[in-house]
């Protein structure tokens, strides 16, 4: 298994082209990102389960008014394994869009995708996760 | 591969970075442009948010703190938020890698370079307490505001409308 975070690129794929009418519909919805002060559904402490830690609607109140994510759990260690939706401003475009991070584990490697696509697999065929190196 | 963008629909002054991972180059890509902007500006605010993961360099922090030449150290117990600041000639240079874990071990990392200390140290307060935005920040005083946002590998640079990024 790959622990490093040195190692590790988070995989990731942002809706900028094909966006799912259901992934915008939410962003648009959620754009505010107000619940609790902007710390989200589970305040400041989050969701925790064991070593992971669950968090959703938080702001990212740097990267503008209707910036943050969605939804987040995470692995609490360094490299661990991640899946967060976030609403924010895009390297590629440089406009609001929805990106989403994900990486896990499967058998001691280390999985995720790095090419741009919407939220949701559009197909279910190999390699939608591939090994992260 | 580092691909950099200005984006000229914020008036040019936002950058934004792609292709800062946590590998090895990378980290010493982040070290070249902490390096740069710190000297070049000269007083340093630290706000980190949402921690991913507890690291050493956090302990490093508390004890060694007043060594390093940060100051106004604060550290929620819950490990959800970390802020301090410092002058950039009263520092030691291993704070650099400090910074560069607490960009990776935080979620909401957010860095401020000021060329004026004493409005830096007016803003300080502002910032902290009221969650300014890069636009907000830059706008209220001679700053860069370095940022994460949607994407991990993104680094954002938002300054003031009179400095120039510089990097390349």
């Amino acid at each position: 298994m790959i622990n490093s975070f040195g190692l590790e690129k988070a995989a990731e794929f942002a809706l900028t082209r094909r966006v799912g009418s259901f992934g915008m519909n939410a962003a648009r919805k959620v754009s505010s990102f107000g619940l609790r002060g902007g710390y989200g559904v589970f305040g400041k402490n989050g969701l925790k389960i064991g070593n992971y830690k669950i968090e959703a609607l938080y702001a990212n109140p740097t990267a503008g008014a209707r910036a943050g994510t969605i939804f987040s759990a995470k692995q609490m260690k360094s490299g661990g394994a991640l899946w967060r939706w976030d609403y924010g401003k895009l390297h590629s475009t440089g406009q609001m869009g929805l990106h989403s991070s994900v990486r896990f584990y499967w058998n001691g490697v280390k999985y995720g995708s790095a090419t741009q696509r919407t939220w949701y697999p559009s197909t279910f065929s190999a390699p939608f996760f591939n090994p992260i190196k | 591969m580092i691909d950099i963008k200005i984006h000229k629909k914020e008036n040019n002054q936002l950058l934004s970075i792609k292709g800062v991972g946590s590998d090895y180059s990378s980290r010493q890509y982040l070290i070249g442009l902490l390096n740069k902007l710190r000297q070049f500006t000269g007083y340093v605010l630290i706000h980190v948010r949402r921690n991913n993961y507890n690291d050493s360099s956090i302990e490093r922090l508390k004890k060694e703190g007043e060594i390093l030449g940060i100051r106004n150290l604060k550290i929620e117990s819950n490990l959800f938020e970390i802020s301090f600041d410092f002058n950039e000639t009263e520092v030691k240079e291993d704070l650099l890698f400090i910074l560069v874990d607490l960009w990776y071990c935080f979620q909401q990392p957010v860095y401020y370079f000021f060329l004026n200390e004493e409005n830096s140290k007016l803003n300080y307060k502002n910032i902290l307490n009221k969650n300014l935005s890069w636009k907000e920040t830059v706008e209220l005083s001679n700053s860069f505001v370095m940022f994460k946002g949607a994407e991990e590998d993104v680094v954002w640079i938002g300054k003031s409308d009179n400095l120039e990024f510089g990097i390349e």
